[in-house]
């Protein structure tokens, strides 16, 4: 992955490539093997991806305020080196520095293709990972119990022949993903397939189901097409299961009749203990994702807005184990060529004394809200009604500036 | 009683409140008196076996490696040593006949869910569940607890092992060490009060504070559970109202006041009857549980044999079956030899779901909302396939009666009468929405 040693010039180089390439080999695809999407597209270009990253994600670790002069004491050994030092932060205009475990990231900052949000607060203020999670994936004033991505995807047209809207990379639907729209799927598959003739028996039999009906249909209909476009996508290989995924959502997005949103998670960002060792490799992994899912979006990587989420930071100190605590303010990345980047906004609420949630957080000062909505405002064009549908009776204001 | 109601009593009672009826398993004409039964008696695994201590042998192996090669060689026998608990876990849920109290044990240890993520979790995982939840199934929830709460698997899934108080003698001469309020937080709000209870963050603290000091020793004779005092937090701690002294031991009596609070049998019963009723619980039902667990201390037999006298519980098909239910289900149902044990628990894992690896300290998912993906549900339909291909030679009408019984419905039964292959058959009767539920 050459990218990790030359950021600069990977994501543009990336993006340039790619894209061409991309457009030929889809052409083929929809013309020679999956004649039933080649009428078939989303009615907007537009393409949103969605990184929840459970556990409580470390902002102040992420996206670290080096310019804050109360950081050293509050975090000393969990501070990479400083910016312009081997292996030290990529710096962000002067203030905040990216982890050095994210240069493809970092990439896209200087291409103006990333940017962060920071002291972001979680819709519900909690220490609880499972009330947080069911905050941010519902939205809170839901009481459809739905996830607001699948309101969202109840929003979007779409045109038949193609997949569903929203698309969920694994073999789990998560609830933000849940809801009155059909979403399809794609998961690490292990067996070969049933044959033809029982696969439509075994879709008919459970199509009725009010649980699994939907579920069931959507993956014997949606199968043929995902697999033709990661076939169409060349080799995953030496790709984790996380980048992989990234990897096939990028494809599905990018594909004719592809969907227009994709969600997925991933785990472990409960760093309790032993942060630097843990948390590296778990951040490399989701920049390793962002390459992938840029490579293979090409062109449509143009029209994409990928946004981290999370349910809270954490401490602002160090625990007794080399680790951090549930805390409150976060950050949030957004990456994609749709998004107007190189910058890092928020309103800094400073870390020194009095500064702290309860003494030991950072105070979240934007709602997170706010920041998905101006997303679904200014890139997936949704109009004030349709935005109190997917986040009903907030009271928060959508972020203005962060699409180009 | 008519015949077909029995018929259905006997499938709902392997179904729901066992794990699946096996090809060979004898028809109980009383289910609730069978399932009452279970209830009774020690069970034969607990504390069976080899103990946590080797698994925390094998763990600091690897921890302690000094050579790559050593680390590479210690890695392998830990693998090795998880992946035959794994199996061995299996292999008894094939074949158990005590399945409901099995059923149990599941339940318990989801609830009290550890990750088997680093060395000492992974070797420890399997004793775990023999040594601190087996016991205490049908015990009381106290001991339960505090089982738990000293077992190495769950000090080290949720760091109360690093956890020293900052004013311990250990940190004063060290120049280093606090809390970490992982296990005091999880505790509170999965393991006891719940968020229900409005505990504070000074509660957690408290807690915390509390445990320090409980910690493991890898090596040597004191290997397992210890509590270190010199890492112990000095000075009194006020936990939901009430004051402990400071004590290394106050732990003891804090999670025995915590595991007998009423807040915590209105957790615990609401998760026992969203596990053994439906996705969204009566609360009339969850009351029943609660009473039956306020009348006898936190009896966890007198609750599980409330849940069998809920009428809700009788009402066939409510839940849909997680991927640890849906395949070992199958193995039963099939008459999968327990050799092919091993098989089967890397199935479970495929389908998304690996044995005691749940990526949060609430567990896996007891309710549909996860599982009804798209993906799953073409996993499990390939994954059946795969399965039925292996039982070629077995009766599909036998392994459809062991399987459903009562439970068969005339839509399933129609598609069925109309393959002609035994592979066909088992396929789709294992995809069908008969089978996918419990």
């Amino acid at each position: 992955m050459t990218h990790h040693h030359q950021p600069a010039r990977a994501a543009s180089g990336v993006r340039l490539t790619r894209r061409a390439t991309l457009g030929g080999i889809g052409a083929a695809l929809t013309l020679a093997t999956l004649p039933r999407s080649a009428a078939a597209s989303v009615a907007l270009p537009q393409r949103l991806v969605v990184i929840n990253m459970l556990g409580g994600v470390d902002g102040l670790a992420m996206v670290v305020p080096y310019g804050d002069a109360a950081l050293a004491g509050l975090r000393g050994p969990l501070l990479p080196p400083p910016v312009g030092s081997a292996g030290g932060l990529f710096d962000l205009g002067g203030f905040y520095g990216l982890t050095p475990a994210m240069p493809n990231l970092y990439a896209m900052f200087t291409a103006n293709q990333a940017l962060a949000v920071h002291a972001v607060a979680p819709i519900v203020p909690t220490r609880s990972h499972f009330l947080g999670q069911n905050a941010l994936q519902g939205g809170e004033g839901n009481a459809s119990g739905s996830g607001w991505i699948n309101r969202l995807t109840g929003l979007l047209p779409t045109i038949g022949g193609g997949v569903e809207a929203g698309v969920v990379m694994g073999l789990q639907t998560p609830p933000i993903a849940q809801g009155a729209t059909q979403f399809c799927g794609w998961g690490p598959s292990a067996y070969p397939g049933a044959a033809n003739t029982l696969a439509a028996l075994i879709e008919t039999l459970g199509a009725s189901d009010p649980l699994i009906g939907g579920p069931i249909q959507s993956g014997f209909n949606d199968h043929a097409l995902l697999q033709g476009w990661i076939n169409a996508g060349g080799s995953s290989k030496g790709l984790s299961p996380f980048a992989a995924a990234m990897r096939n959502a990028g494809l599905f997005l990018a594909a004719s009749g592809g969907p227009a949103v994709a969600v997925i998670e991933t785990a472990s960002m409960d760093t309790h203990s032993s942060q630097v060792q843990r948390l590296n490799p778990l951040l490399s992994d989701v920049d390793a994702g962002l390459g992938a899912l840029a490579n293979a979006a090409g062109a449509a990587w143009a029209s994409t807005v990928v946004m981290t989420v999370t349910e809270f930071g954490r401490t602002a100190y160090v625990n007794g184990s080399g680790g951090t605590d549930h805390g409150s303010g976060f950050a949030m990345l957004l990456a994609g060529g749709a998004v107007k980047g190189g910058r890092v906004l928020g309103t800094w609420p400073g870390l020194g004394a009095g500064m702290l949630l309860d003494g030991r957080d950072l105070q979240g000062t934007t709602d997170i809200r706010a920041v998905a909505m101006g997303v679904l405002r200014d890139h997936m064009r949704l109009t004030p009604a349709s935005l109190a549908t997917v986040f009903p009776g907030t009271g928060v204001s959508p972020l203005s500036g962060l699409i180009a | 009683m008519t015949a077909t109601s029995n018929t259905m009593q006997v499938a709902q009672a392997f179904n729901r409140f066992g794990l699946g009826g096996g090809l060979t398993d004898a028809i109980p004409a009383d289910p609730v008196a069978w399932l009452n039964t279970q209830l009774q008696g020690p069970d034969p695994l607990a504390n069976s076996g080899i103990s946590s201590t080797y698994g925390l042998y094998l763990g600091n192996n690897v921890l302690a490696a000094t050579t790559v090669a050593a680390r590479a060689a210690a890695v392998t026998s830990l693998r090795n040593f998880f992946s035959q608990e794994q199996r061995n876990f299996i292999a008894n849920a094939l074949t158990t006949q005590t399945p409901f109290r099995e059923r149990l044990v599941w339940f318990w240890t989801n609830h009290f869910a550890i990750l088997a993520g680093g060395p000492v979790t992974t070797g420890t995982a399997g004793a775990f569940v023999r040594e601190a939840i087996r016991p205490h199934v049908t015990g009381t929830y106290t001991d339960m607890l505090l089982a738990v709460m000293q077992h190495p698997a769950m000090l080290v899934s949720l760091n109360n092992d690093v956890s020293v108080g900052p004013q311990s003698p250990y940190a004063q001469q060290q120049q280093k060490g606090g809390i970490n309020e992982n296990l005091a937080r999880e505790t509170l709000e999965l393991f006891s009060v719940g968020l229900a209870s409005n505990f504070a963050q000074a509660d957690v603290d408290a807690l915390a504070y509390i445990l320090t000091g409980w910690t493991v020793s890898l090596t040597g004779s004191t290997a397992g559970f210890i509590i270190a005092s010199d890492q112990h937090q000095p000075g009194a701690q006020t936990l939901l109202g009430v004051t402990y002294p400071g004590t290394v031991f106050d732990g003891y009596q804090a999670l025995s006041a915590l595991a007998t609070h009423p807040a915590t049998y209105q957790l615990l019963a609401t998760k026992l009857v969203t596990h053994f009723v439906a996705d969204a619980p009566d609360p009339a039902d969850i009351a029943v549980v609660v009473r039956a667990l306020s009348q006898s201390g936190g009896n966890l037999a007198a609750a599980a044999a409330a849940l069998i006298g809920l009428a809700n519980a009788w009402l066939p098909q409510t839940k849909l079956r997680t991927p640890l239910d849906f395949v070992v289900a199958a193995g039963r149902a099939a008459g999968t030899p327990v050799t092919y044990a091993a098989h089967l628990a890397a199935d479970v894992a495929a389908l998304d779901q690996p044995l005691w690896q749940p990526p949060f300290p609430n567990g896996w998912p007891d309710t549909a909302g996860r599982w009804a993906s798209p993906a799953q549900m073409m996993q499990r339909t390939n994954w059946a396939n795969a399965f039925s291909s292996n039982y070629r030679l077995t009766d599909p009408a036998a392994v459809t009666n062991a399987a459903l019984g009562g439970l068969l419905s005339t839509s399933t039964a129609s598609v069925l009468a109309r393959l002609s292959s035994t592979h066909d058959k088992l396929t789709l009767l294992f995809c069908s929405p008969d089978f996918q539920r419990r």
